[in-house]
């Protein structure tokens, strides 16, 4: 049994404009015991916004929010707000949130903010503190970070006591969103080193949100590739990266500048679609160098290769 | 030929308030000798607090030097009054990181990029619309006259940073500082505008300072790259050759970090260097780099500044494991400067 189950998720926000379809229709599975799938979109693709209707951490503008999230084969959609937060969010799915290290109470002595979550949940102080303390040491911090505060830490420092705060309850799955975008790439492979460990040791499992599909694959078992609200490409890191089959996948990848290859890097001309009104078929057909006649209607996802989907009509028979 | 900018020693010190009353010196950028050739495109890396900003900034005298000297097209600039910068000022323009902040959402395209020509004054409103069509055409904003008529709210992030260009390239520049010109914007769309920026180099002949913490771009639109940190230059070589033959440990070790789409990075970790830049208010004395360096060499390394020298024709490198020796050495003084 998957650990998370994800069927035709939507989320729409209400605007003056009409209603941005920023999630619809999404449906992936993450198996338990360190799996991590990498969720790659440029911006206003609804990578976020998935991240955030999966712990319905909503804005108050939504206009549609249905499907089905089954965790751990019960489905969270028909829970009260009252029992998600008691039982699921932060113990069974827990977030990093983009800019997190930023968002710290500048008064509060770094290991108060670890340990907020464990007393909320019962936990004894001089308990949740020990606990604490293994969690700092786990991200590979001196336990003297817990009386530091937040200004005491470089960004990369504090980046960790953010992971360690997403660990505080124990949950097997964490949604990372774009957890080292704000860090210089040395502090960034850092930060990439230590969330493989904590999947290789821990059997953590995560959903890693980001606009760099290079960065995913330092990670990722698998890829999920999101464009206009959609996923176009799920597949194995290496089936997406060796033989990527949507016409978007391929020009991301081509674009992607290479450190030891004289080939220069590809772009798409356009831009991606306006989610109050995308595209009638295929999303990406105005910018799509192999569109034909069928991609005047909208494509499903289909599965030419076992494991590998893609939503592009180039592989759908009829 | 002659460089169009030459940097001498360049030095960028403030004082940066620390408590109450006291206050911290900061080197930004401390002694950085550079040539830039005319129609070239030089890289500047370096990951935050390296100094890369500043010293773009203080080559636009936007930032005064606390020391050394700037020649541009063969007149020492470096201490010349705000007056007689006229003509420096319209030769010299920048381009910005973030193409949501730098454009006012006020203004039509056609107002911002018709501003500098306002400002600079003497065009007829004639002339001032031939030159923002032309500017908006060579960005290909086109139909220019479409374009003209937006407002930045209505245009995705590639085409506002073609606005940002096209209102950079109205004065028609000599040397253009890019600073981290495609940072914000998609990376499907990112080599849009570098070939972009390149294209224009060439037709042109303009040179540009190319700001960036992005080596694989450097590697691709640059024609040489300088490695900064801490305010220094530590590695200055022809692009592909720093990348395919780096010699300082630093350089190395950004390289290692960079993430390429190999489905194999998963399955080991990244030999990766401890540690973050320091802050350039408290640079480790001799080489900077020597706390958080893997081959460092007691004794040497933590007493002695490392001076940038010429180790192979065209590659400068500023680290002990390359000693000083005779010619070649001579010979690095020399072009240096």
């Amino acid at each position: 049994m998957a650990l998370l189950d994800v069927r035709d998720l939507v989320l729409h926000y209400a605007t003056p404009r009409g209603p941005v379809r920023a999630v619809d229709g999404v449906s992936f599975g993450l198996e338990a015991g360190g799996e991590a799938v990498g969720l790659i979109g440029e911006s206003g693709s609804g990578k976020t916004s998935l991240g955030v209707a999966l712990m319905r951490t909503l804005p108050k503008n939504v206009a549609r929010y249905e499907g089905a999230i089954r965790f751990q084969g019960r489905d969270l959609m028909p829970l009260s707000e009252d029992a998600l937060r008691r039982e699921v969010r932060w113990k069974g799915i827990s977030m990093v949130f983009q800019g997190a290290m930023n968002a710290f109470n500048p008064v509060i002595r770094v290991g108060e903010q670890v340990i907020e979550r464990m007393l909320v949940e019962g936990l004894p102080q001089p308990q949740a503190r020990k606990q604490a303390e293994g969690l700092l040491e786990r991200v590979g911090l001196p336990i003297d970070v817990y009386n530091r505060y937040p200004h005491e830490l470089s960004g990369g420092m504090k980046q960790r006591v953010v992971i360690a705060m997403a660990l505080a309850l124990e949950p097997p799955l964490v949604i990372l969103d774009e957890p080292t975008s704000a860090l210089d790439v040395v502090v960034q492979a850092q930060i990439m080193n230590l969330l493989k460990e904590l999947k290789k040791e821990m059997g953590l499992s995560m959903l890693f949100i980001t606009h760099d599909l290079a960065l995913a694959s330092d990670l990722c078992d698998r890829v999920a590739v999101m464009y206009g609200g959609q996923i176009r490409e799920l597949g194995s890191v290496e089936g997406l990266l060796e033989r990527p089959l949507d016409p978007y996948t391929q020009g991301l990848l081509a674009s992607i500048p290479r450190l030891y290859s004289d080939e220069m890097p590809a772009f798409l001309p356009g831009a991606p679609p306006d989610l109050v009104n995308p595209p009638p078929g295929c999303r990406f057909q105005p910018r799509c160098p192999k569109a034909f006649a069928p991609c005047d209607k909208p494509p499903a996802l289909v599965e030419p290769e076992p494991g590998h989907q893609a939503r592009c009509w180039l592989y759908t028979k009829d | 030929m002659d460089p169009i900018l030459s940097l001498e020693h360049l030095q960028v010190h403030f004082r940066a308030r620390q408590g109450l009353l006291g206050s911290i010196p900061i080197k930004a950028v401390d002694g950085v000798s550079l040539e830039l050739r005319r129609g070239e495109t030089l890289a500047v890396v370096g990951e935050s607090g390296s100094g890369k900003t500043t010293l773009g900034r203080a080559t636009l005298k936007l930032i005064r030097a606390t020391g050394g000297r700037i020649w541009f097209e063969g007149q020492e600039i470096t201490r010349a009054p705000e007056k007689s910068l006229k003509g420096f000022r319209k030769r010299a323009q920048a381009i910005f990181q973030d193409p949501y902040a730098s454009l006012s959402p006020y203004m039509s395209v056609f107002q911002i990029v018709e501003e500098p020509l306002l400002v600079q004054g003497g065009l007829s409103a004639k002339e001032r619309e031939r030159r923002v069509v032309q500017s908006l055409e060579s960005v290909r904003l086109k139909p220019a006259r479409e374009f003209a008529a937006k407002f930045p709210h209505q245009l995705s992030g590639g085409q506002r940073q073609r606005v940002g260009l096209a209102r950079t390239l109205v004065l028609e520049p000599h040397y253009i500082v890019a600073d981290e010109p495609v940072s914000m914007i998609d990376a499907s769309s990112r080599a849009e505008i570098l070939y972009l920026l390149r294209e224009l180099q060439t037709a042109r002949g303009l040179s540009f300072l190319f700001i960036t913490h992005d080596l694989a771009s450097a590697r691709h639109f640059a024609d040489r790259i300088a490695v900064m940190y801490l305010g220094r230059i530590v590695e200055l070589a022809p692009a592909r050759e720093l990348i395919d033959n780096p010699l300082h440990p630093y350089t190395q070790a950004l390289l290692r970090a960079v993430p390429e789409p190999d489905p194999g990075n998963r399955l080991r970790l990244r030999e990766v260097i401890h540690g973050e830049p320091p802050n350039a208010a408290r640079v480790p004395p001799g080489c900077a780099f020597h706390p958080r360096c893997p081959k460092f060499m007691g004794g040497t390394c933590e007493m002695n500044r490392p001076e940038l020298v010429e180790i192979r024709p065209g590659h400068f490198v500023a680290c002990h494991l390359y000693p000083v020796s005779g010619n070649l050495a001579d010979n690095a003084a020399k072009q240096g400067r």
